[in-house]
C-alpha cells in the first residue's frame, strides 16, 4: 500500500511516496535538490517496513535553522524544479489525501473496522491536541493555522505509520510553524505549510524511535535514552546523580520523559523554546545529543536544590522546571559537549 | 528558603489516575490538588504527579496522586508507574461511550502490572455535560458491582464529587491496611509471646511512616 520509490525522471531524480487511496494514486514527492542533494534509502535498527526512507546528506540541521532563521534559500535552486513546484504539490497532495480520508474512500480504512476505529480515534487526538496549542496565542487560535497545523499532522500520521500521532507531536510542530509563518518574505511565509511539513519530518527523523512503542524497551528506544542521560549526569556530576538515583530515587522517567519527547516544548514559555530550539537545531553534534546535553545542564542548574530536596520535591521542581536565565542554561550544556556516553 | 516540609503525616499512599486519554484525569488531578479547573489543559506525557495531605478517619494521610497519560501508545511507559500503587481512579467519561468500553481493558492493565490488593474505585466523569451522555449511571454503576469496584460519578468542572472520591478510597485503602495490622496484631497475640513483633504494615499496600518531628 505504501512504498518509498526512487522515481527517475529526464531532469533528476526525484524521491517520493507513493499512496494508493481508492484507486488513486497520491504521490507526495520531495525534490532531492531541495533537500540537500543526495537522498537514499536506508533502515537502521529497530526501524519499521514504513521506513523513514529517505535520509539526507549535508547539514540537515543547518537546513532547518537556515528554515527556521528565515534564511531559506530554495527558491534560488538551479534545478527548475523549484521549491514551489514542490510547495504546490503538496498542497494539491494533501487536499487529495484528506479529502479522500474524510470521505471515507480510504480503503486503509474500512478495510478492517479495528483500523476504523484507529483512525477516527487518531483524528480525534489530532483536533483535541490542535485546539489545545497554545490557545493563549491568537496566531494559535486563528483558524486557518489550526487548520495547518492538523492537516500537517494527519499527513503525517499517514506517511510514517510507525509513528502516526503521538499526543505531544503538537506541541513539537508549533514553534517550526510559528517561525516559518512568520517570515518577513512573504513567498515564504504563504508556503510555510509545506515548508514546515518537511521541517518536521526532518527534525522528528532524529527522534523517531522515542515515539515508537514497541520500542520501548529496545537499546534504541526512549527508554535507553532515558538512561543515557542518567550516564550523562553521573559523569559530570556524580554526587547529584547519586542524590537522584540512590537517596531519593527520582529516576529520569518521572520527569525527563516529557522534556525528551517533546523536545522541552512544554518546560519552557514559547520565545524561550524558540531560544533554545535555536541553539540545539545550530549545533554540530545534531539535534538528539544537544537535547540530552541541554537536559543534563538543566540538572546541574538546579543542583543546589535537588540535593537539599526529598523525592516529592524533585519531582515537583523538575515537572515544573523554574524560570531561568537561558544563556547560561546553553552555556553549562556547551561545556558538556563531546562526551555523550555510547 | 522558606518551603514546608511535609514530612508529617501517618500514612502515605500512591494512588494512579488511570483511563483514555480525554476523560478528564488531569483535571481531576488539580481540582483535588490544587482546586483548579483548565478547559484546555494540555495532554499529559508520561506521568505528573501531585501532593496533597488530609484527614481520614482521624488519621494525617498524604496522597500521591501520579496522573498518567491515557493514550495506547504510553501504555509501556506508564504502567511502569503502576509500582507501589495501593489505590487506582479508573476513569471514563459519561459523554464518550468508548472510553466506559475500554474500562475492561484497563483492569486487566491493573492486573497485569499492579499490585493484587490495590484498591480501585471506578469514575465517571464529566456529570455536568449530562444533556450529552451516553453512559447512564446504572450502566456504570452496574459493572462496578460486577467487578467488585466503587463507584462515583464526578465532574472536575463543577467541583462535584471530586474530594468524594478521594475520600472514598483512601478510606478504603486506610481500613484495609488497619484490618491487616489488627490481624497481624492478633496473631501475634495469639502466639507463644515473643520479644516483640514486628508488624509490617507496608508490605505491598501502603507505606507507613510515623509522624516525626523534624520540619
Amino acid at each position: 500500500m505504501v512504498a518509498w520509490e526512487v522515481v527517475p525522471t529526464k531532469r533528476r531524480r526525484r524521491v517520493g511516496r507513493r499512496i494508493e487511496l481508492g484507486g488513486k494514486t497520491c504521490a507526495l514527492e520531495v525534490n532531492e535538490t531541495v533537500r540537500d542533494g543526495c537522498a537514499q534509502s536506508y533502515a537502521s535498527e529497530g526501524e519499521d517496513n514504513d521506513a523513514w526512507g529517505e535520509r539526507y546528506g549535508g547539514s540537515s540541521t543547518g537546513r532547518v535553522r537556515m528554515m527556521m532563521l528565515g534564511e531559506n534559500d530554495m527558491e534560488a535552486s538551479s534545478t527548475g524544479w523549484s521549491a514551489s513546484m514542490t510547495r504546490k504539490l503538496w498542497v494539491r497532495r494533501c487536499i487529495c489525501t484528506i479529502q479522500s480520508w474524510e470521505a471515507g474512500s480510504d480503503p486503509i480504512g474500512s478495510s478492517e473496522n479495528i483500523h476504523v476505529i484507529q483512525e477516527s480515534e487518531i483524528l480525534e487526538q489530532i483536533d483535541r491536541d490542535v485546539k489545545r496549542t497554545h490557545p493563549d496565542k491568537s496566531f494559535f487560535s486563528a483558524k486557518s493555522n489550526q487548520e495547518s497545523l492538523r492537516r500537517i499532522l494527519i499527513i503525517f500520521s499517514r506517511l510514517y505509520p510507525s509513528v502516526r500521532y503521538v499526543q505531544g507531536l503538537n506541541e513539537v510542530l508549533a514553534p517550526l510553524f510559528y517561525v516559518l509563518k512568520n517570515d518577513l518574505d512573504t513567498s515564504n511565509s504563504t508556503s510555510a505549510e509545506a515548508d514546515t511539513f518537511f521541517c518536521f519530518v526532518e527534525l522528528i527523523s532524529g527522534f523517531k524511535n522515542n515515539y515508537c512503542k514497541h520500542l520501548d524497551n529496545s537499546r534504541v528506544g526512549i527508554r535507553s535514552i532515558l538512561s543515557k542521560l542518567s550516564q550523562l549526569l553521573k559523569k559530570h556530576d556524580e554526587e547529584l546523580w547519586r542524590h537522584m538515583e540512590v537517596i531519593t530515587k527520582v529516576y529520569p522517567q518521572y520527569y525527563a520523559f516529557r522534556w525528551i519527547t517533546l523536545l522541552l516544548t512544554m518546560e519552557f514559555s514559547f520565545n524561550v523554546c524558540i531560544h533554545i530550539w535555536d541553539a540545539m537545531l545550530g549545533d554540530p553534534e545534531g539535534p538528539p545529543d544537544t537535547l540530552l546535553r541541554i537536559c543534563c545542564a538543566m540538572l546541574i542548574l538546579v543542583r543546589k536544590r535537588l540535593l537539599v530536596g526529598d523525592f516529592t520535591a524533585n519531582i515537583q521542581l523538575l515537572q515544573h522546571y523554574p524560570q531561568t536565565n537561558i544563556d547560561h542554561l546553553l552555556h553549562i550544556a556547551n561545556r558538556l559537549r563531546g562526551t555523550m556516553p555510547s | 528558603m522558606a518551603h514546608r516540609v511535609d514530612n508529617e503525616y501517618d500514612y502515605l499512599f500512591k494512588i494512579v489516575l488511570i483511563g483514555d486519554s480525554g476523560v478528564g484525569k488531569s483535571n481531576i488531578l488539580s481540582r483535588f490538588t490544587r482546586n483548579e479547573f483548565c478547559l484546555e489543559s494540555k495532554s499529559t506525557i508520561g506521568v505528573e504527579f501531585a501532593t496533597r495531605t488530609l484527614q481520614v478517619e482521624g488519621k494525617t494521610i498524604k496522597a500521591q496522586i501520579w496522573d498518567t497519560a491515557g493514550q495506547e501508545r504510553y501504555r509501556a511507559i506508564t504502567s511502569a508507574y503502576y509500582r507501589g500503587a495501593v489505590g487506582a481512579l479508573l476513569v471514563y467519561d459519561i459523554t464518550k461511550k468508548l472510553s466506559f468500553e475500554n474500562i475492561n481493558r484497563w483492569l486487566s492493565e491493573l492486573r497485569n502490572h499492579a499490585d493484587s490488593n490495590i484498591v480501585i474505585m471506578m469514575v465517571g466523569n464529566k456529570s455536568d455535560l449530562n444533556h450529552l451522555r451516553s453512559v447512564q449511571e446504572e450502566e456504570g454503576q452496574a459493572l462496578a458491582e460486577k467487578e467488585g469496584l466503587s463507584f462515583l460519578e464526578t465532574s472536575a468542572l463543577e467541583a462535584l464529587n471530586v474530594e468524594k472520591a478521594f475520600q472514598t478510597i483512601l478510606s478504603d485503602i486506610h481500613q484495609i491496611i488497619s484490618k491487616k495490622a489488627l490481624a497481624a496484631q492478633e496473631a501475634a497475640g495469639s502466639g507463644p509471646p515473643t520479644q516483640g513483633t514486628t508488624i509490617n504494615v507496608a508490605d505491598s499496600s501502603g507505606n507507613m511512616k510515623k509522624g516525626c518531628c523534624s520540619t
